[in-house]
């Protein structure tokens, strides 16, 4: 290991221990993803491997994972009722399963990040 | 070490092969569409209409009220036209697309493989063509710069608007809209009201069953008319110089055999028989106010959104509200300044079949050999293999194949049609005779044409081009399968003469418009598809059959007892007319009913039979004794036709209407050696079971408008439920099995500030995020009316600026 990599290892774990770094650093990932989402699903890939990364452990991850999901589902929602359209959208049957298990799955995905870096 | 390599290689693997996988294959499509926050089918929750659009063809406003319904304002017809197709596509868009799709044959192209059929119908059917043909027959008339600036204003709308919940489904976007689109329109409604293969069906009948049998249910005429056109109206006006005597089918007519196939085949694509509409109109000696009072309800399929769209155009030359079609300028059934009117479907029969002599390639017609014309043409199918339809045409029109079977067809709406100038010039008409005139214009569908105007008059006119046929050069009915190659059944002077099909005919030889069944100035009188007039009064064949008497003999019995009690006719009667659930099948048939009951010694059947002993005929929402009628008839229609017909391989659509059954003589083969009472029997227990199992209460349980489906048949697309009265033979209208009925609902008093009554049976909007997709259904149901407005609301919603676009 050189002493650059050395130093990035160190600030990294700052990070995932340091609560208020992690933290701060948590809801930094959040509003990358939730920014990225609105541009393509793939921002909640993304979003979700943010998050993870920022994750003490890789099941840790996981949990931020499905916790981003969350907030991308909830954002969601705002933004619908917003508009007025929240209760229409969960009168759509099956259409608004696919969305709810896109946000959490694409989250998960993303996650998954951690257990390789 | 080796472990956690491992371990990060398959989560890596893992999280690229999800990306990857996911962007390569079709789910990306999926993710594109629904990923929550990005996906396209979310931004159709947010419907901003533009505030301001610049438009070609000038200066225009449109002020949304809170119905949703459109009222637009210009100094120019143009642009007038314009302003009215950018409305439509905003609201309608994809109703539009689809119907237009449907009809010519592309529906697969966004839909898949489920549409082929449909889509080989529709294009061997021709309807494109005569579309075509019709739009270039309007060129260079007073509609075409209408025409005209109506696509270019759909064109807009589709193109600024924020695209319906449909097409982000789907995943496509609708293409330009074009003069043929909207005559294309005009066909799907002739052919939704005079598209029958009634006398294919028939012929499959006779040969499975025998004439017999087959005359008992498709009776041609039922025994309880009340027509349309009563004594006192008979007039010499209706013969016709040179058409010899009443047309009996002759008894040595012989049909030329058609096959089994292709007979299902069109069957499955016929438009439903059952539908039908009610109209009446009361002179101003008879009405309340000081002028004619006029209604009416077009029962066509009821769907959501519906068929209908209202608008009101307040133009340089004319104001006008009331049911367009989406994908026409005009508005077809409502109120002008000056008068108001509304059509019925008239029954008549414009449609024939033909059989050949005939090779793959040519046919015998007379002394010579032809060619059929035939086209191939590619059916795109989404996410399939695209298919070939060969499209064939003979002198008549288009040559139908199925299983190796085929039938030629010749239709009055596969010519070029001058509909959209009648109702343009209606619209605009100021006096009787400009009236008369536009109505003269009307080809196609044979209508009657009801009418009642600020001057007083009043009027019921036969519209639409009826063909007279002739054979070995004497006149014939059209209740036959013809021999296309001996010439039997040519059509007025002769195909390729007086009519030939997608060109604009002459007419010649056809029913002359003075010699249609009309009245000038009735006191009053109803239109309800029934017969028009009786046979022996028109020299002419007219109809192959028409809808059940029931509804138009309820409204003029209601009508004349009003006029005899010298009460004056006012809108609140009017409104008691137009909600009246009483059911003709139900008087025919609960009394024999009963008796079948009485005697038995179930005690449930006997419970069952006293409420309908004591019942009123009217199918109201909230009773137990519809509930039983409604679904007795039901099980009593499938006891007495289920078994034969599914021996005979045939389906439900070759059921003849529930006025037919009812008329069946109690004796009827039909019913089996043991005769009528123990079939009525068993359909009363088979609905006691339904209705326990089921656990319905009340007929609003079974009769609800819930059963409104979306036409991509969605769920969540589908109307929201509430019990709804009437049946699909009462005045009050609500075919719950197709469903059909009063998809429009409209009474007006022609008084000065006399009231203007309307009902949507639906919503204007198409969106289904709008507040106003579904925002009539449930005063629709309770039978309630909106007053409508003959001003503009204030705030203008959009603003149209003249501008190059």
């Amino acid at each position: 290991m050189t002493e650059k990599q050395a130093e990035q290892t160190v600030r990294v774990r700052r990070i995932r221990t340091d609560p208020r770094i992690h933290w701060l650093a948590m809801i930094g990932a959040i509003a990358v993803g939730i920014a990225l989402s609105t541009l393509s699903w793939l921002g909640i890939v993304v979003g979700g491997a943010l998050v993870g990364l920022v994750a003490t452990s890789l099941s840790r991850a996981i949990l931020a994972g499905v916790g981003f999901g969350i907030i991308v589902i909830l954002a969601w929602g705002v933004w619908l009722a917003w508009g007025g359209a929240v209760g229409a959208v969960f009168g759509m049957g099956i259409f608004v399963v696919i969305p709810v298990a896109m946000a959490l799955g694409a989250a998960v995905l993303g996650s998954l990040v951690r257990g390789v870096v | 070490m080796e472990r956690e390599q491992t371990r990060r290689a398959v989560l890596g693997g893992l999280v690229g092969a999800g990306v990857v996988g996911a962007s390569l294959s079709p789910v990306r499509e999926l993710l594109n569409q629904f990923a929550p926050l990005s996906g396209t089918v979310w931004d159709a929750t947010r419907h901003d209409r533009p505030e301001r659009v610049t438009s070609p063809y000038g200066d225009a406003t449109v002020s949304y009220d809170e119905e949703g319904v459109p009222h637009i304002s210009a100094n120019d017809e143009e642009a007038l036209s314009f302003a009215a197709g950018y409305v439509q596509a905003l609201d309608r868009g994809f109703q539009m697309d689809l119907q237009r799709r449907l009809f010519s044959g592309r529906l697969a192209e966004v839909v898949g493989e489920s549409e082929v059929e449909s889509d080989r119908f529709h294009r061997q059917m021709m309807f494109q063509e005569a579309a075509e043909a019709t739009a270039e027959h309007l060129m260079g008339t007073e509609v075409e710069p209408m025409l005209s600036a109506y696509a270019d204003g759909v064109t807009a709308g589709f193109e600024e608007g924020s695209l319906e919940l449909g097409f982000r489904l789907l995943d496509y976007e609708p293409e330009p809209w074009t003069i043929t689109d909207t005559t294309l329109v005009e066909k799907i409604i002739s052919w939704t009201l005079t598209g029958s293969f009634r006398t294919l069906r028939r012929a499959r009948l006779k040969e499975e069953f025998g004439e017999e049998l087959t005359a008992e249910l498709y009776r041609d005429r039922m025994d309880h008319e009340a027509p349309i056109i009563r004594e006192e109206y008979w007039e010499e006006e209706y013969r016709l110089d040179d058409a010899g005597e009443q047309f009996e089918r002759p008894p040595e007519a012989t049909e030329p055999a058609v096959g089994a196939d292709i007979v299902d085949y069109l069957s499955r694509h016929e438009p439903n028989e059952f539908l039908g509409s009610n109209s009446w109109v009361i002179s101003e000696e008879y009405a309340a106010g000081d002028g004619p009072l006029l209604s009416n309800d077009p029962h066509l399929e009821l769907t959501a959104p519906p068929i209908w769209y209202e608008m009101h155009l307040d133009g340089p030359e004319h104001r006008v509200r009331g049911a367009a079609f989406p994908g026409v300028p005009t508005v077809v059934i409502g109120e002008s300044d000056f008068a108001a009117w509304g059509f019925t479907n008239a029954g008549s029969d414009v449609i024939d079949f033909y059989q050949y002599e005939s090779d793959d390639e040519t046919y015998e017609y007379g002394d010579e050999t032809r060619e059929f014309e035939i086209t191939e043409q590619e059916i795109v199918v989404s996410g399939g293999e695209n298919q070939t339809v060969e499209v064939k045409r003979s002198v008549h029109g288009p040559v139908i194949e199925e299983s190796g079977q085929q039938v030629g067809l010749a239709w009055t709406g596969h010519a070029a049609t001058e509909t959209t100038i009648s109702i343009y010039n209606l619209t605009k008409s100021t006096s009787f005779e400009e009236t008369l005139d536009a109505v003269s214009k009307f080809d196609s569908p044979t209508q009657n044409f009801l009418y009642a105007d600020r001057d007083g008059n009043t009027l019921y006119y036969t519209t639409g081009q009826h063909p007279i046929r002739y054979t070995d050069g004497d006149p014939d009915r059209g209740d036959r399968i013809f021999d296309g190659s001996a010439q039997e059944g040519e059509w007025g002077s002769g195909f390729g003469d007086g009519f030939e099909p997608f060109t604009r005919p002459t007419w010649d030889g056809f029913v002359p418009f003075e010699q249609q069944p009309h009245v000038i100035n009735p006191e009053y009188l109803s239109t309800a598809n029934q017969q028009i007039i009786p046979d022996d009064q028109l020299e002419y064949y007219f109809a192959e059959s028409y809808a059940d008497g029931y509804r138009g003999e309820r409204i003029y019995d209601l009508l004349d007892e009003r006029i005899e009690s010298e009460e004056p006719v006012d809108m609140a009667f009017l409104e008691e007319l137009g909600r009246d659930t009483y059911d003709g099948r139900a008087a025919e048939l609960v009394e024999p009913l009963v008796d079948a009951v009485d005697g038995t010694d179930e005690e449930q059947l006997q419970n069952v039979a006293e409420i309908l002993a004591s019942w009123d005929y009217r199918m109201e929402p909230d009773e137990e004794a519809p509930l039983y009628f409604a679904l007795w008839m039901a099980h009593y229609r499938e006891r007495v036709l289920g078994e034969p017909f599914a021996e005979a391989g045939l389906g439900s659509e070759y059921y003849p209407s529930d006025g037919r059954i009812a008329a069946l003589d109690q004796e009827s083969r039909w019913f089996g050696p043991s005769g009528r009472g123990p079939v009525m029997r068993n359909a009363l227990r088979d609905a006691v079971d339904e209705i326990e199992k089921a656990g319905y209460e009340i007929y609003g349980d079974i009769s609800h408008t819930g059963v409104m489906t979306h036409l991509t048949e969605l769920d969540f697309l589908s109307y929201p439920s509430y019990p709804r009265g009437g049946s699909g033979y009462t005045v009050w209208n609500f075919g719950r099995e197709g469903p059909w009925g009063g998809g429009w609902e409209m009474q007006v008093d022609l008084s000065e500030d006399g009231e203007y009554l309307g009902i949507l049976a639906g919503g204007n909007s198409g969106r289904y995020f709008d507040e106003n997709y579904d925002s009539q259904v449930e005063r629709w149901a309770n039978g309630e009316y909106r007053r409508l407005s003959r001003e503009r609301p204030d705030d203008v919603s959009i603003t149209f600026e003249e501008g190059e676009r």
